[in-house]
């Protein structure tokens, strides 16, 4: 055997058109680490250097099927096949040393890969053994296995495809353009032909179960510390499908009779196995352009869904207790004991995101029968039990929860939550923060491969205590200062004099305002940082205060987040724009550079366009898409133009308003104070109704 | 030695090999038969490369897929022959010793005389690419008797040989036919002549003759004429004209008659009495 492996290298070595371009990559690879060192010494990002490294992959696999096809080929192409089989076994072992030799060809790049990353991790000196682990199994699934994966397809493609090169090589095409993001227009054209998702989630589909890099060239979303590269158990399934399917189509060509006929069984049992697994791959982050994708899943889901005002629905009761049973392996499995301190009503209604499929919903006496429409969950009497049992299991594309990480904010109703609640609000372009003003009793057992962090007190993934909403965070996460959870590898990372910055920024703001009863204390709570990641689709988690705890997606400054803080405070209601810039004022962050601060502000042009706006408004309050439809060229004409002029207009009004409310105007302390309380209010008021009044009034208090 | 049993062979819907019957013992065996007739595939059967639709090949009363010694026991050349050319004759023979199982110990006396057999050992050491197409040719019937086997096929092993060439390959089967058994596929009837004990010959998947070359000469013993060619539309019943030879100005016209004629009959050669049996004058 050593003396056929010598000699297959020996074929390599000596076929110029395999092994010049092999030495050339060689050198090249030693160039792009170079650069990608260079990266990192620029940006101090690991993961964008990683990404950096992980992005020509695909080409590498290419290149190594390439290599593979070229030098198995060589037995067809000179006939060598028919008198090699005649030999015992001699077809097997002439491809097992070939084989073999392919695999000595991709050890070396897999190695320099190896040695890189090590390097990299040493000169970042993070000290962070998770990490570590991490970067080991990117070596061994990024640069080990799918280069393995490479040479197997290439070697499959010459036993079964013989010389037909145009096959091999289109097929080869196919295969890189489906591992890059190539697949992202003309995967959407079904969508923009026939309006259904149906096709492109099919396509995609049939993409990730050919994805042997996941995190694909092309690909512009950044990696998410807690998670790390996609690196879940599904990922190592079809490494192992794509080296095993390719292997047994070899093999099938080595044997006769009943082998062959077992190795073809044995072969189409692996892609139902493939597939079978792939198919319950469950949670997964997905951050790519697909509908299915986290950044646009919940916004496409609920964009279609006639949007109902939950807010200050009355569930009639409230849990006083959570007993939850979570396992958490490819997905979350759940079970949820709650107990209620009203049994006594007709009608229950609880919400639980609609990615959980409910399975079922018991009392001691029995399954209860339920409805189930979106993110709700209603159920009948309860014939005086005061405890329900809620069986689910599911996933959500943005908060995941898998063997490679967890990532469940307490505001998300991942357990069921009593009534009906808004998950997403589209006006404000994020998911709507859903904490019980009431504390609950919490008993949480997790059976989990990762240590879980949690809000509340235990260990061993064991919790207990009272809180009014359960935070769960798992991955490459830690405590990274007493009561401090993070990424250790973010280099971002919050300390604890920053909270308490922000605690004492806030009480004097507080004080300022004259609002003592709003001040929070907040600077003891645990804190969690969530990935970055959470605000890509979201404006609503920057900072999320809970009874116990705090979630935030970074916290580099005390001002900056007393500034989130008050932000996830305060109501927007329809005036986004105004809201940032009250805070603005509030924090006194204004631009005073802004062309805008050169004239003081006209009081009568400024009503005059608020006139406008309104009068705008009003004139096209009941437009909808059916009656934008029926309008004629000119109708249409105009109606864009107003809409323009009202984009415009409201930006100057904004700006102008803002200015002058909280910078210019002789009242402006007590102008805070009111839209503070109209921020926090349950008002439905028009804020441009409250601006006007109040610049009314100070013309009139000018005047006399 | 190598016993076939009614073995019929089909591709799609042609039936290349029907009910094919054959006994080998440790004799040289010339395969003749015209292109298509069936030869390679029936080499292929025996070599084990293809798996017939019925009936079975035994070697040593066993089935070969059965053997335990019959691949050992194999040296094969197909009719296409190639190597890795990027390796030394040499090296590639290493390559195939260490294939077929020859100790180490033994594989450079082995080769040396595969190679000597073939007239190639001054070859040794040069790369396949360099080696003209007779030299490869003849690198495959080294290939095949590497390892001394005792059943040995070779499937046109004359094939873009020169004259000196396919002088030197009988050569090399007449030192080789001691206690093996050689079945030389080909449609050239004088290689067969020259190196064979036997013959089978083999038109349209059907064995026609199996015995030695004086019993398929004698099968056009009185059937062949060499007339002139204005006589030879005197010739009576079934005729096939084998040759047209021009002697001192002269046509002439090689005939294979079924009926006594009123000429001499010549002396029948082993391509008479093959195209006696494909044109069926028998």
């Amino acid at each position: 055997m050593k003396k056929l492996y010598q000699a297959s290298l020996l074929v390599f070595l000596r076929s110029k058109n395999l092994s010049m371009p092999y030495f050339v990559l060689l050198a090249l690879t030693l160039a792009y680490f170079g650069f990608c060192f260079n990266n990192y010494l620029q940006y101090r990002e690991i993961f964008s250097t990683l990404i950096w490294l992980v992005r020509p992959c695909i080409f590498f696999i290419v290149f190594f099927i390439y290599l593979s096809y070229e030098l198995t080929i060589k037995m067809y192409d000179h006939n060598m096949v028919e008198y090699l089989t005649t030999y015992k076994h001699g077809l097997w072992k002439t491809y097992a040393a070939i084989i073999v030799c392919l695999l000595t060809i991709i050890a070396l790049p897999s190695i320099m890969f190896f040695v890189f990353i090590l390097f990299i991790y040493c000169y970042i000196d993070v000290q962070y053994l998770p990490f570590l682990i991490h970067l080991m199994k990117l070596s061994v699934l990024y640069f080990g296995l799918s280069f393995v994966t490479g040479i197997m397809l290439g070697t499959a493609m010459a036993a079964k495809l013989k010389t037909k090169r145009l096959v091999v090589y289109s097929l080869t095409v196919i295969f890189m353009l489906l591992n890059t993001t190539f697949t992202d227009v003309p995967f959407r054209v079904p969508y923009l032909l026939f309006n259904s998702y149906r096709t492109e989630r099919m396509l995609y589909y049939f993409k990730d179960f050919l994805t042997v890099v996941p995190h694909e060239l092309g690909n512009n979303f950044s990696v998410v510390p807690i998670y790390g590269f996609p690196m879940e158990p599904v990922r190592w399934i079809l490494a192992g499908f794509w080296i095993l399917f390719p292997l047994t189509l070899i093999l099938t060509e080595c044997f006769n009779r009943k082998t062959k006929k077992a190795l073809m069984a044995t072969s189409c049992l692996i892609v139902l196995l493939g597939a079978g697994l792939f198919s319950v791959r469950g949670s997964v982050l997905l951050m790519d352009m697909r509908v299915d994708s986290y950044p646009f899943a919940d916004p496409f889901y609920y964009q279609d869904r006639p949007r109902e005002d939950y807010s200050g629905y009355e569930a009639g009761f409230m849990i006083e207790e959570y007993k939850m049973d979570l396992t958490i392996s490819n997905e979350l499995h759940a079970e949820v004991e709650v107990t209620i301190d009203n049994p006594d009503l007709d009608r229950y209604e609880f919400t639980l995101y609609h990615g959980y499929i409910l399975k079922s919903v018991r009392t001691e006496d029995g399954e209860l029968p339920f409805t189930r429409q979106g993110d709700y969950i209603s159920i009948g009497s309860l014939n005086g039990a005061d405890r329900l049992t809620f069986k689910y299991y599911g996933k959500s594309p943005k908060y995941y929860a898998n063997r490679q990480a967890i990532a469940l904010p307490g505001y998300f109703a991942y357990y069921p939550k009593p009534g009906r609640m808004n998950i997403w609000d589209p006006e404000r372009y994020g998911y709507v923060i859903n904490t019980s003003p009431n504390e609950s009793i919490y008993t949480v057992h997790i059976r989990s491969n990762l240590e879980v962090f949690c809000n509340l007190a235990g260990s061993d993934n064991s919790f207990h205590g009272k809180s009014n909403g359960l935070s769960l965070l798992a991955g490459m996460y830690d405590e990274v200062a007493e009561n401090i959870y993070a990424e250790p590898v973010r280099e971002d990372l919050p300390q604890r004099a920053y909270i308490r910055e922000a605690e004492e920024i806030l009480i004097d703001l507080f004080h300022r305002l004259e609002r003592p009863e709003a001040i929070l204390h907040f600077a003891d709570k645990k804190f969690f940082q969530v990935p970055r990641s959470f605000t890509l689709n979201s404006n609503t988690e920057h900072v999320v205060v809970m009874s116990d705890h705090i979630t935030a997606d970074s916290c580099n400054n005390g001002p900056e987040l007393a500034k989130s803080i008050m932000e996830s405070i305060l109501k927007p209601k329809s005036s986004i724009r105004f809201m940032w810039e009250y805070l603005d004022y509030l924090f006194n962050r204004q631009d005073e550079t802004d062309p805008l601060f050169q004239n003081s502000v006209d009081l009568n042009i400024l009503l005059q366009e608020i006139d406008e706006l309104q009068f705008l408004a009003a004139k096209y309050s009941d437009m909808d898409r059916e009656k934008y439809l029926n309008m004629n060229e000119q109708e249409r004409k105009a109606y864009n133009a107003a809409q323009n002029r009202m984009l415009d207009t409201n930006v100057k009004v904004d700006d102008k308003a803002a200015k002058y409310l909280f910078y210019e105007s002789p009242r402006k302390e007590e102008n805070l104070r009111i839209f503070f309380d109209f921020f926090t209010s349950e008002s439905d008021e028009d804020y441009l109704e409250l601006v006007e009044k109040i610049v009314r009034e100070e013309l009139e208090h000018d005047h006399s | 030695m190598i016993t076939v049993n009614n073995l019929s062979k089909s591709f799609g819907r042609k039936e290349v090999l029907h009910s094919v019957n054959l006994r080998l013992d440790a004799k040289v065996y010339g395969l003749l038969g015209a292109n298509g007739a069936g030869k390679t595939t029936l080499i292929r059967c025996m070599a084990g490369l293809y798996e017939p639709q019925q009936g079975e090949v035994l070697y040593h009363n066993e089935p070969i897929h059965k053997s335990k010694s019959f691949h050992q026991d194999l040296g094969y050349l197909p009719q296409a022959f190639g190597m890795f050319r990027e390796l030394t004759l040499y090296e590639m023979m290493e390559y195939i010793c260490s294939l077929k199982g020859i100790p180490r110990s033994k594989c450079t006396s082995e080769i040396t005389k595969a190679l000597t057999s073939v007239n190639l050992e001054d070859k040794a050491g040069d790369r396949i690419k360099t080696l003209s197409g007779g030299m490869v040719r003849r690198a495959g019937i080294a290939q095949a008797i590497l390892g001394d086997p005792k059943v040995i096929l070779l499937d046109e092993p004359t094939a873009g040989l020169d004259p000196s060439e396919r002088a030197r390959f009988k050569n090399t089967v007449s030192e080789l036919k001691q206690d093996r058994m050689i079945l030389i596929s080909t449609h050239i009837v004088e290689d067969v002549d020259a190196c064979c004990n036997s013959v089978i010959v083999i038109d349209e998947g059907r064995v026609l003759f199996n015995g030695s070359c004086e019993e398929l000469r004698n099968i056009a013993l009185n059937k062949v004429y060499n007339i002139n060619e204005a006589d030879s539309d005197r010739i009576t019943g079934e005729k096939f004209i084998l040759k047209v030879s021009e002697m001192e100005g002269k046509i002439y016209h090689r005939i294979l008659a079924k009926e006594k004629q009123a000429y001499e009959s010549e002396k029948p050669t082993l391509e008479d009495g093959y195209m006696c049996l494909v044109k069926g004058i028998v």
